[in-house]
Order: C-alpha cells, then sequence, then structure tokens
C-alpha cells in the first residue's frame, strides 16, 4: 500500500503541501483531485524523490518509500519529456531497462504496449516525427514498460482524444487488475468517476475528501431531478432541507437534506401542473468535488 | 544496480553519437585529413622533407635574369654569381626606368650605382626577401673589398668560404636540435588536437544536459537515476566515444608513417601520442565534468553561453598555454604550468614531445588532473542536482547549490 501521510512542502512564503495525506491499496484506482495549484504536482513528485519534504512522510508496504522502490516506479511527470531524435521503441526499451527490467523483457514488453497504443509500425520513428498525441501515448507507455507495482501519473489523460482516453483508461484498468497500485491526478471528473474506484480531493495542499467512489457517493445528499409541465410556483413551499442547486430547459435540481422526503417534494410540484420527468440520484462526483471546494471556502 | 544505470546512460550516449551521421563523417573526415597530412610530409614535401630533394628541384629551373644599369664591375658580378650558385643572365639597361621594365618582364632584380643599389621585385609574402638570400651582404662585401683592392678572383673566393660544420653539445636542456622539426610538429599537432576533441566534447555534454533539462525528460530520468549517475554516466559515455575517436583520427597516419618510414618520427613520438590521449581522457573529466554542472544552471541553449563562458575562458587561456611552452619547454612558466590543473593536460603533451621529461612530472601532473577533476565534479554535479529540475530561465549558483537537497 502507498501511504502519503501528513505531507508538508513550503516553497518561501507559499504553503504546496499542508498534512496532505491518502493511501492506495495494490489493485485500487485512484483519482487525485484538486483545482489548479492545490498540491497534486508536489505530492506525487515527493512520491517520486523529485521533490525534498519538510515534513511527513512517504510510505510503501508500510515502510519509508526506498530509492529503489522510487526507481521501479511507473511516472508520468505533469512537464512531459522524451528523447526528440532517438526512436521510440529503442528509446522506451532503454526506460524500461532503467527501471530494472532485461534487455530481452523490455524489448518484447515495448512491442506489446506499442501495439495496443497502435504504434508498432512507428517504432523506429524518433520521437520528434509523432503527433503530439501519438508523443503522449509513447510517454504513457514510458510509465508503463517495466510493469511496476506503483504508478503515479500526473494528468495522464491531458490533451488525448476520446478514443486514446479509451485505450488509455483500458491500459490502467489493466495494471490495477495485475495488481499495482494506480494514483493519477485528473481534472476530468467524469472520466475519474468512471475509472477509478477510489479518490483523494485536496485543496490548497490538504485532503479534503477521500475514499471509494461508491461510498461517497452513497454518502453524499441525493439529487431530485424534476420537470414540470407549468410554472415555478411550487419552489417556494418546498420542505426544509431541499435545496434548488440548478434549472436547466424546465428541469430542476435540487438537493435533499437526510430528513426530507422525495415523496413530499414530488407532491409540492404536482400543485404547479403535470410533472412530466423525475429522477432520484446519487450525487456526480463532480458535484461532490465542488461541494468540497466550497466547505473548504 | 546504480552501477548498471551508469552504464546503460553511457551505452546511450555512445549509440546515440554513432547513430549521427555527422558525428561518424566528421570523425572518418579527419581522419583522412589526417592520414592525407601523413601521406604529403612521408613523400617529402614539407618539414618533414629531405632538403636534398629540393635542391635537385632548383636544377631545373632556368637561370636567374639580372638587369645591370651602367658599369658593373668584375667583383661585384662574381658576388652576385656566388650568392646565385650559378651564373645568371646580364641584361645590360639604359637607365632605372628600363631596369623596372626588365623587373616587370621577369628580372629577379637590377643592379645600379656599380653594386650600391638594388631595385627589386615586390615580396609575393610578408616574410619573403625582395633579393634572393645572401645576395646583399654578398655585394656588400663585394664593393668594400673592390674598394680595398681585391679583384675578381679574390672576391670570388672570399664569398666561397669552406663549409663550417655545426655540432651541438647535449646539455640535458632544451629540445634535440636533430629531432626538433619532428618534435614541434608532434607536439603542436597534439596540443591542437586536444584543444579541439575538449572543445568539441565540452561542448556535447553541455548540449545533453540542456538537452535533457529542457525536454523534461530529466524528470522522468531522476527517479530510476539519480542526477550524480546521469551526470556521471553522460561523461562516461561521451569521455569513451571521445577518446575513440581522437585514436580513429590519429591510429591510421601513425601506422602509415611507421610502415613506410620509422625513422621519421622523433623518439618518443609514442609516448607523446600515448600523453595526449591519456590527457584528453583527464582534461575532458575535468573540463566536461565542470562543464555538466554549469549547463544545468541554464534553461534553454540561448542561456548556455553566458553560464559555461567562464570556464571556456579558462580553456582558451590554458590552450594559450601551450604556445609559450612550445618555444621554451623548460620555462618556469611551462613548469608551473604543468602542475596546474587546467592548463596541464595542454602542457605536459607539449613538454613530453619536446624535452626529456621526467616521468614523475607526467605523472604527478595527470594525478594532480585526476584529482581536481573529481573533486570539481563532485562540486559540479551538486550544482546539477540542485538546478536541473529548475526551469524559467538561469539558475544562481547560490540556489544551485542550496537546491542541491530540495
Amino acid at each position: 500500500m502507498l501511504e502519503l501521510d501528513s505531507l508538508r512542502r513550503v516553497y518561501g512564503d507559499v504553503v504546496a503541501l499542508d498534512g496532505l495525506s491518502f493511501a492506495v491499496r495494490p489493485g485500487q484506482l485512484c483519482g487525485f483531485l484538486g483545482p489548479n495549484g492545490s498540491g497534486k504536482t508536489t505530492a506525487m513528485r515527493a512520491v517520486l524523490g523529485v521533490t525534498r519534504l519538510d515534513g511527513g512522510e512517504v510510505r510503501w508496504r508500510g515502510a519509508l518509500i526506498t530509492a529503489q522502490m522510487r526507481a521501479a516506479t511507473g511516472y508520468l511527470p505533469e512537464e512531459r519529456g522524451l528523447y526528440a531524435k532517438m526512436p521510440i521503441g529503442e528509446q522506451l526499451v532503454y526506460f524500461a531497462r532503467l527501471h530494472g527490467s532485461s534487455a530481452a523483457a523490455a524489448a518484447s514488453r515495448v512491442a506489446e504496449l506499442l501495439d495496443k497504443l497502435g504504434l508498432r509500425d512507428r517504432m523506429g520513428d524518433p520521437t520528434e516525427k509523432l503527433s503530439l498525441g501519438n508523443q503522449q501515448r509513447v510517454q504513457f507507455a514510458a510509465a508503463l514498460v517495466h510493469e511496476p507495482d506503483l504508478l503515479v501519473l500526473d494528468e495522464p489523460f491531458s490533451g488525448l482524444d476520446p478514443i486514446a482516453v479509451d485505450t488509455m483508461s483500458l491500459l490502467l484498468r489493466e495494471q490495477a487488475e495485475r495488481g499495482a497500485a494506480v494514483v493519477f491526478s485528473s481534472h476530468q471528473l467524469d472520466l475519474v468517476e468512471d475509472l477509478c474506484t477510489t479518490v483523494a480531493i485536496v485543496n490548497r495542499g490538504r485532503t479534503v475528501l477521500h475514499g471509494e467512489v461508491r461510498a461517497l457517493k452513497a454518502r453524499g445528499p441525493t439529487r431530485l431531478r424534476v420537470t414540470v409541465d407549468g410554472d415555478d410556483g411550487w419552489l417556494s413551499s418546498i420542505p426544509v432541507g431541499a435545496e434548488v442547486i440548478g434549472r436547466n430547459n424546465g428541469e430542476v435540481t435540487l438537493v435533499l437534506g437526510d430528513d426530507v422526503d422525495a415523496v413530499g417534494v414530488l407532491q409540492h410540484a404536482r400543485t404547479s401542473g403535470v410533472v412530466t420527468a423525475m429522477s432520484l440520484e446519487q450525487p456526480r462526483l463532480s458535484e461532490l468535488f465542488r461541494d468540497a471546494m466550497e466547505e473548504r471556502a | 544496480m546504480r552501477t548498471r544505470q551508469v552504464l546503460l546512460v553511457a551505452q546511450r550516449e555512445i549509440r546515440q553519437r554513432l547513430r549521427s551521421k555527422a558525428f561518424v563523417g566528421t570523425t572518418a573526415l579527419l581522419a583522412v585529413v589526417v592520414l592525407g597530412a601523413a601521406v604529403v610530409f612521408t613523400s617529402g614535401v614539407g618539414p618533414f622533407g629531405d632538403q636534398g630533394d629540393a635542391g635537385a628541384d632548383d636544377e631545373v629551373t632556368a637561370p636567374v635574369e639580372v638587369a645591370v644599369v651602367g658599369e658593373l664591375s668584375e667583383p661585384a658580378r662574381a658576388a652576385i654569381t656566388a650568392s646565385a650558385g650559378a651564373e645568371p643572365v646580364w641584361l645590360e639597361v639604359d637607365d632605372l626606368g628600363a631596369a623596372r621594365q626588365a623587373i616587370t618582364d621577369g628580372a629577379a632584380f637590377a643592379v645600379a650605382d656599380g653594386g650600391r643599389r638594388l631595385l627589386a621585385r615586390q615580396p609575393s609574402g610578408p616574410f619573403e626577401s625582395p633579393v634572393p638570400f645572401g645576395t646583399v651582404e654578398a655585394l656588400g662585401i663585394a664593393v668594400s673589398m673592390e674598394a680595398a683592392g681585391a679583384d675578381a678572383a679574390e672576391v670570388d673566393a672570399a664569398l666561397r668560404p669552406v663549409a663550417i660544420q655545426i655540432e651541438t653539445v647535449q646539455t640535458g636542456e632544451g629540445v634535440d636540435a636533430e629531432t626538433a622539426a619532428g618534435r614541434f610538429a608532434v607536439a603542436y599537432g597534439g596540443s591542437f588536437a586536444l584543444y579541439m576533441a575538449l572543445a568539441f566534447f565540452t561542448q556535447i555534454v553541455a548540449t545533453g544536459v540542456i538537452e535533457e533539462k529542457g525536454s523534461r525528460v530529466v524528470e522522468l530520468m531522476l527517479p530510476a537515476v539519480p542526477p550524480r549517475q546521469l551526470l556521471g554516466g553522460k561523461l562516461l559515455g561521451l569521455g569513451l566515444i571521445g577518446t575513440a575517436q581522437m585514436v580513429v583520427i590519429v591510429v591510421p597516419a601513425l601506422v602509415y608513417v611507421l610502415v613506410r618510414q620509422p625513422d621519421l618520427l622523433p623518439p618518443g613520438t609514442g609516448a607523446s601520442l600515448a600523453s595526449v590521449v591519456v590527457f584528453f581522457a583527464l582534461g575532458f573529466a575535468l573540463y566536461a565534468g565542470v562543464t555538466g554542472g554549469l549547463a544545468a544552471l541554464a534553461s534553454r541553449v540561448e542561456d548556455l553561453q553566458s553560464v559555461i563562458m567562464p570556464l571556456w575562458a579558462i580553456l582558451i587561456v590554458a590552450f594559450m598555454l601551450s604556445f609559450p611552452t612550445l618555444g621554451a619547454p623548460d620555462s618556469t612558466l611551462a613548469v608551473i604550468a604543468t602542475f596546474v590543473p587546467f592548463s596541464a593536460p595542454f602542457v605536459v603533451p607539449v613538454r613530453l614531445a619536446l624535452v626529456e621529461l621526467p616521468l614523475w612530472q607526467a605523472a604527478l601532473s595527470g594525478l594532480i588532473v585526476l584529482v581536481s577533476a573529481g573533486l570539481l565534479t563532485m562540486l559540479a554535479a551538486r550544482l546539477y542536482e540542485g538546478s536541473i529540475l529548475r526551469g524559467g530561465g538561469k539558475v544562481g549558483y547560490r540556489a544551485a547549490w542550496r537546491g542541491a537537497r530540495g
């Protein structure tokens, strides 16, 4: 298990990490969320040892993470980087070997990965001849190429088209199924919701929400969406504990407090007209994210 | 595990150079040029050439023409004949204007005022004499002797002196006169090659560091390869390929000369050339190590020049020190420069080629360079470590030093 425990890092007057903590188990895909400048990149760099910590510790399997473990970790840095003039196949073999793979294992793994990424026939091309999207795929492959037990990926999906997103999602799932602990940051909340088993939401260097996606959603306040063929007069008399959070093309979205009965709210709606559509939903991850940010603010 | 990674990094650097057509092409071209120079030297032209051949060439050239304005006595004519080696064709002309025309038409020079005045062609270069070597002195002696009453035969006899044999006494100092030409050629060529190779390879190190930093690939590498190992692998790889390049450039020419004319090379040439290669490796460790650390302070290729400029200034001054050493290999300056780490790589091969430098001096000098290279590379590695991940402009020395643990 990867544990980030009370991480603290200060740059001059800026507190980048202020007691940030969460954990990722082997086989888990953890989405690491937070607004820009909330400390995600600093935390990931601290896991890899690229950034020094002023306090707290990173543990792997219960002990302080070692240089050997860091060397064996799959990493996709926020700022992408590959050797521009080196053929991509040779480059990936090089990275795999630096991370400890044998030459033969590296070669077969590179062939397999490039096949999955649709880049098998580009193996001999230098990075600079590839499109940006394809360079991103190679960068992704560089993180997976040595089959690491721990994967730390800083915004792996940014700048990818939907098809590439699907391919990479599949590859990440495979990694988790194989037993790797995977943590990746993203601003694509719907994608994280579909892909991840757990999330850690951070703001201003602190963890504000952390846990299994399913449990967090179940715990969050229920959303009621109602479309009424009539006026909005009923909204003035909804029960205490229900709150309107959105209106869109006649559809009204309400957040229901724990003690509010959805049927009671619907009865109010019927006083204004015919209810043409209704749904009772758990909150979206994006909504939990916004709630968490507002609480902190 | 770390050694393995250093070797992998070194291997990548070597493969990248070998893949570069420019690098392979330049090496092959230089090897051909040096071999060509060896072929030219051994064929008898240039400073190694046998002077006897040059004399043989003179026999086939046409006799020189000398214009004479007015009277010219027999002793004066004898003097000109003696200094030319053969009787010239005398063109008797009426005045200086006609003499000028004769020179324009091909005469070597004109004599006027009974030998007291010469009119000559403009020399072809700044170091050329307008009249053949010895003519002025011979003519001067002839005019004086004639004034003292000597006749043509006496002047001719005086101007054909007995050959004086010069012998040198070996004092153990200075350059051995018999092998001086070869020694100077080896010393000059060696130090120049060393300078070129050091400048070229430190430039490659600087560019390589800045490419990795600029492309951010270094952040991907660092968790697997710590900064010092990354820099170390790079230096090892480039040092090996640089040494190999020197060997490839020098060895074919050396083998050619050894096979064709083994006596042409001065004694100790092998040792001199070996010292060039050894001091390339040492000088590379010294200069390239520091370059690697300094280059990491820049973030873009544009900033590179300003961060490595101080080191380049030292490199150029150190190379310049090999010139006074060429002139006076046993001078105090040369001895001091032997034990200063930055100048030693240039000065030691020069001194080894020119004089019998005691082996202990060369060994001590090499040791000084090696230890300095180790210490300075460690300092540079700290700068490298502290600045390799800092982008957005130049990183100051202090920030890099402090950042080494951040």
